[in-house]
């Protein structure tokens, strides 16, 4: 890893998780460890990626298995405050109307 | 050699011709550098005669004695070469009594250049028979020899104390008689006879090249006449003289004959010619 | 010379001789000692004639010079022989010169006293002297010996040297051999390099085992070989095999030999005895010690083996690196070789350089089948390890070898030889072939637990290394055979494509690209990035890329064939959530219809270098679980256009979000007079250590030679 690379810290909140840092191939299996199984035992998985300073297609990747894994059990994965870099990867990716994406709440 | 240079360890005497060609004595087993104090003046108008004692014998320095380095007769022999290197020597003659022989016979083989010729007083390949070849002694003999060296030993500082005798007509004589002779280290004395008599150097022989003269004594109880007969007949280039002299150390009972015999060679040209033809066996 | 009593009838012996001992006078004393009549000895025998031989050579080797040097000597033992009945007469006496050196007329006084009476009681006290001496040195050498190869050497050589050995050995038991600990030679007779071979010596295990000395004898050569032991080529004449017992058990022995001494004698039986018992104590003591050193260094070595190993990758690099670190430490040349194995001879290391080669020929020209040593198919057979602690000199003899084999044999000299099976997971992974040579070592049953431990070690990582080798094979010959397939030619088009794996380290990625005509002027180009890496992900990127094929040529379109593929990778595992940009060019009219799922957008640029980032057309990643309406989009491609489509690896890294990237890639096209795929890749990495695939292609249409680029018909006609 780089030097210039900002760890990625992942945290558990009330309803879900709070993701910092950078999410790549390298340290993308400790945000799927975060997410399999997924937090709580019911409602709203609230993802909040407002200080995820990279993201590449695998973090993605992850959050569509996640999303998925959600709807199997009529629950949602929400990710609010995407940065910037969130945003961009979610919407290259086509994926605005498939993931649940929320400003602030 | 490192620390200690040649000249003390080997208790090295120079005389003779400043920067001659040199004769380089080396005594036999049991004594040290006075064997050669009857022949070596005889050659001091002509040569630049070197004289030493062994490591282990006479006033060699006795802490430069290390058993390892003189379990047979090669540690001897590296000596005489370290010496020779020392001293900034070449084609020296170089006369080596008993044991002696056969160091130089070894040191000339290593480095055939620094020597002109090797006359042998005395020399034995094997001292010990050893089925067809006879050298004069059964391996018993020797050990026998060494229990008789303790026997001798037991008291052996006051040993070899001279008696001092009123001896008018030689008064050098009676100063040196001050000094101990051959006075040895019982426990050297006894590695170097080991070293001596249980050598087998037979087949060094034939690889060594250098003119020799053998000098063999007529009934040497130490070197019989069939081991020099050897020595002569495996040297390449080797001349055999047998002595009137009996005994085995005609440099001190025949000195005369001795050194006769040694300018009957070195007169006709150290004997690369006649010693040729002779030792063509 | 007239009678005088105080010659005569003294209690003295009283010989004069002359200067060369032949004696002149002797009286009654010494004549009664010795049974000599005077007659038998005046001007007929010298004196030193009528000693033993060491006092013979004594005489004139000390007493003789010190005569003629120093007129007297004093208190000196001699030993005199009876004629008679062969018995010793022990003297001490002191001589005197008469007269001149040189002189006719000078006589040697001898003065003698019988000392036979005090023989035995010197004699004993000399001997007890020496044993003593000997037994402080010894036990001094002991203390300060540490390995057992310190205590054997200490002891062979008192031992040697107290009862004139010529040849001596200490071996202890392990497993069911001997092991020699340290062999020695007395010097000259032998050459030190003289070693008794304990295979032609059967009855020394079971002396060990009775715990009883043996003392052989043997009169000389051919007369009785029950020796059976030969010391540079000369029959032993004598042998003295003592058990090594300690805490009760003998577990080792220790050997002399003589070729020119027949028997032992009291005194030197109850020395040896005593010796053996005293080296036994201190090699018990030394073997624990050495027994610690062995084990730590066994397990370093186990340690560095893993480190040497595990630092390289492939599976050739790993069996190389294993036969360079047991050579010379464990062995001198080594091989790893594997029947099945492509290379057969797959590494060799020899100590000495220049028989490498000569190592690697022999191997690879044995294992013709048939012709395989039978050793080395031992072991892949049993599964065990095959030890050769002899070669035996005739073994070659039963195999079928040319001369050139027989010769490469010769040259590589192989004395013991160790074969090690190396199974993982059940699999043989190879063969480690050990071989002692030069160094005259040789292998031991107690080497084979830490060869053995060696083996499986190696096996494992030389396993996880075939199986890495494969899979990297596997994925790169998928991924060679899917994009080494040559592109679609045609004059209307320049179309090149480039592929560039992560790193060497990285496993391959599941980046595609793909260039088809669909109909005679169409021509669909698509690049695609499937999830994962390895065999998983070339297997769906193959599959993916053959449906997409079969939907292109059917002529939906690229947002219908997106749409078919949607469908179709819910049913492949593992192909979920690919991306992919799918773009058709038609030839006659220019126009482009392109369609991304979830993939960076295409760029077109003109040749005058401006460039259409092409947002279009976009939709959601393959199987995202809703069927999604896919869109497409269109427009029309100028001649010299270049329409680039790539992964997210050209532009994505982490230094750079996907927007700068494009960036940046716009500028890096903008600069360049033509586009380069290689130039342009190189341009656009950054320095990261982590690094995605990259995949891109290219198409520019260009003015064919008949003017037009429609190949069918031109619009309109």
């Amino acid at each position: 890893m780089s030097d210039t690379a900002l760890p990625l810290r992942i945290s558990r909140s009330s309803d879900g998780l709070v993701v910092c840092g950078e999410v790549d191939s390298s340290s993308v299996a400790t945000l799927s460890s975060f997410l399999a199984p997924l937090p709580g035992e019911s409602g709203e998985v609230v993802v909040d990626m407002s200080d995820v300073a990279f993201m590449d297609s695998s973090g993605l990747r992850v959050l569509i298995d996640a999303h998925r894994r959600a709807e199997q059990s009529h629950r949602r994965l929400v990710i609010i405050n995407p940065s910037w870099i969130v945003t961009r990867l979610i919407d290259i990716s086509g994926l605005r109307d498939v993931l649940h994406v929320s400003e602030r709440r | 050699m490192t620390g200690m240079s040649v000249r003390v360890r080997n208790n090295v005497k120079v005389s003779g011709v400043p920067g001659g060609q040199a004769m380089v004595f080396a005594h036999g087993f049991g004594c040290d550098q006075q064997m050669w104090r009857l022949v070596a003046p005889a050659f001091e108008d002509r040569y630049s005669v070197v004289l030493f004692d062994h490591v282990g014998s006479g006033r060699s320095d006795l802490s430069s004695y290390e058993a390892h380095r003189y379990t047979n007769l090669d540690g001897y022999a590296r000596d005489v070469l370290e010496l020779l290197l020392e001293l900034q020597l070449e084609r020296v003659i170089f006369v080596g009594h008993s044991v002696s022989a056969m160091i130089g016979v070894l040191a000339a083989i290593e480095r055939p250049e620094l020597f002109e010729s090797l006359v042998l007083v005395g020399p034995s390949a094997r001292y010990v028979d050893d089925r067809d070849y006879r050298g004069g002694f059964a391996a018993a003999d020797i050990d026998e020899l060494l229990i008789v060296m303790s026997r001798n030993y037991l008291g052996w500082s006051a040993a070899m104390a001279p008696i001092v005798m009123g001896n008018a007509d030689r008064p050098e004589l009676g100063e040196e008689l001050t000094q101990l002779f051959c006075a040895n280290d019982p426990e050297i004395a006894k590695h170097f006879a080991a070293a001596t008599f249980l050598a087998d150097n037979r087949a060094d022989l034939p690889r060594c090249a250098t003119p020799s003269l053998v000098l063999q004594m007529t009934d040497d109880v130490i070197a019989p006449i069939e081991a020099g007969e050897y020595v002569h007949r495996h040297l390449v280039n080797s001349e055999l003289r047998i002595l009137k002299a009996t005994g085995h150390c005609p440099n001190l009972s025949a000195p005369a004959e001795t050194i006769a015999a040694m300018n009957a060679y070195l007169a006709a040209g150290y004997g690369t010619s006649a010693g040729s033809l002779s030792g063509a066996a | 010379m007239n009678a005088d009593p105080m010659f005569d009838d003294a209690a003295v012996g009283y010989i004069v001789a002359d200067q060369n001992g032949v004696i002149q006078r002797v009286n009654r004393a010494f004549l009664s000692w010795t049974g000599y009549e005077a007659s038998e000895l005046v001007s007929v025998r010298r004196v030193q004639d009528l000693l033993t031989a060491g006092s013979r050579i004594y005489f004139e080797t000390y007493v003789a010079p010190l005569m003629a040097l120093q007129v007297a000597v004093n208190d000196v033992s001699l030993t005199f022989t009876s004629p008679r009945d062969d018995h010793q007469i022990f003297t001490h006496g002191a001589a005197k010169r008469h007269g001149d050196l040189g002189s006719i007329t000078a006589e040697v006084w001898f003065v003698l006293v019988n000392a036979s009476g005090r023989q035995h009681f010197e004699s004993e006290a000399l001997r007890a002297r020496l044993r003593l001496e000997r037994l402080q040195r010894l036990a001094s050498a002991l203390a300060t010996s540490v390995t057992a190869g310190d205590v054997a050497s200490a002891t062979l050589a008192e031992i040697l040297d107290g009862v004139k050995g010529d040849h001596g050995f200490v071996a202890t038991i392990v497993n069911d051999g001997l092991r020699v600990i340290q062999a020695q030679d007395t010097p000259p007779v032998g050459t030190g390099t003289s070693a008794l071979l304990l295979t032609h010596f059967p009855e020394i295990a079971e002396i060990i085992h009775s715990g009883t000395a043996a003392f052989v004898e043997s009169r000389g050569e051919g007369a009785d070989d029950r020796l059976g032991c030969r010391i540079d080529g000369v029959a032993a004449t004598r042998l003295a095999a003592l058990p090594l017992v300690a805490g009760g058990r003998a577990d080792g022995v220790l050997c002399v030999a003589s070729v020119t001494r027949t028997g032992f004698d009291a005194d030197e039986r109850s020395f040896l005895l005593l010796f053996a018992e005293l080296a036994a104590q201190s090699l018990q003591s030394a073997k624990l010690h050495d027994e610690v050193v062995k084990n730590a260094q066994e397990a370093s070595f186990i340690a560095r083996l893993s480190n040497a190993l595990d630092d390289v990758v492939s599976f050739e690099a790993r069996c190389q690196r294993l036969v360079d670190l047991v050579v010379p430490e464990l062995a001198d040349y080594a091989t790893v070789e594997n029947p099945n194995h492509e290379l057969r001879v797959i590494a060799v290391a020899h100590r000495d350089p220049d028989l490498v080669a000569p190592l690697r020929e022999l191997r690879t020209s044995v294992q013709v089948p048939g012709s395989q040593p039978h050793s080395l198919a031992r072991a892949l057979a049993s599964r065990e390890p095959q030890v050769l602690v002899e070669i035996p000199a005739e073994m070659y003899d039963r195999y079928d070898l040319g001369s050139r084999e027989r010769a490469l044999l010769g040259e590589l000299a192989p004395r013991s030889y160790v074969g090690l099976p190396m199974f993982a997971r059940g699999e043989l992974v190879g063969t480690l072939m050990l071989v002692m040579a030069e160094s005259n070592r040789r292998f031991s049953l107690a080497d084979v637990p830490h060869l053995t431990d060696i083996a499986n070690r190696a096996a494992v990582s030389l396993e996880n290394a075939r199986l890495y080798d494969h899979e990297r094979f596997v994925a790169g010959s998928f991924q060679r055979e899917l994009l080494g397939r040559p592109l679609p030619r045609d004059d209307r088009l320049d179309l090149r494509a480039i592929y560039q794996a992560g790193g060497e380290l990285v496993e391959i990625g599941g980046d595609y690209f793909d260039a088809f005509f669909v109909g005679p002027d169409r021509i669909a180009l698509a690049v695609g990035d499937v999830v994962g890496k390895g065999i998983p992900a070339a297997t769906v990127m193959s599959q993916l890329r053959t449906a997409l094929r079969a939907f292109a040529l059917e002529g939906n379109g690229p947002a219908e064939t997106l749409n078919r593929l949607d469908g179709f990778v819910t049913s492949i595992p593992g192909a979920a959530y690919s991306s992919v940009a799918y773009a058709e060019l038609d030839l006659r009219t220019s126009e482009l219809v392109y369609a991304c799922a979830g993939h960076p957008p295409p760029l077109l640029i003109t040749e005058q270098r401006d460039a259409v980032v092409l947002w279009e057309g976009r939709s959601p990643l393959l199987g995202i679980s809703q069927p999604l309406p896919r869109s497409e989009s269109r427009l029309r491609v100028t001649i010299g256009s270049t329409l680039l489509m790539y992964t997210d690896g050209l532009v994505e890294a982490r230094e750079r979000s996907l927007d700068a990237g494009i960036t940046e890639l716009i500028d890096v096209l903008r600069g360049e007079p033509s586009i380069d795929l290689h130039t342009l890749v190189a341009k656009m990495k950054v320095s990261d250590m982590y690094r995605d695939d990259i995949c891109v292609l290219a198409v520019t249409a260009v003015v064919p030679e008949d003017g037009g680029l429609a190949r069918s018909a031109l619009p309109g006609t």
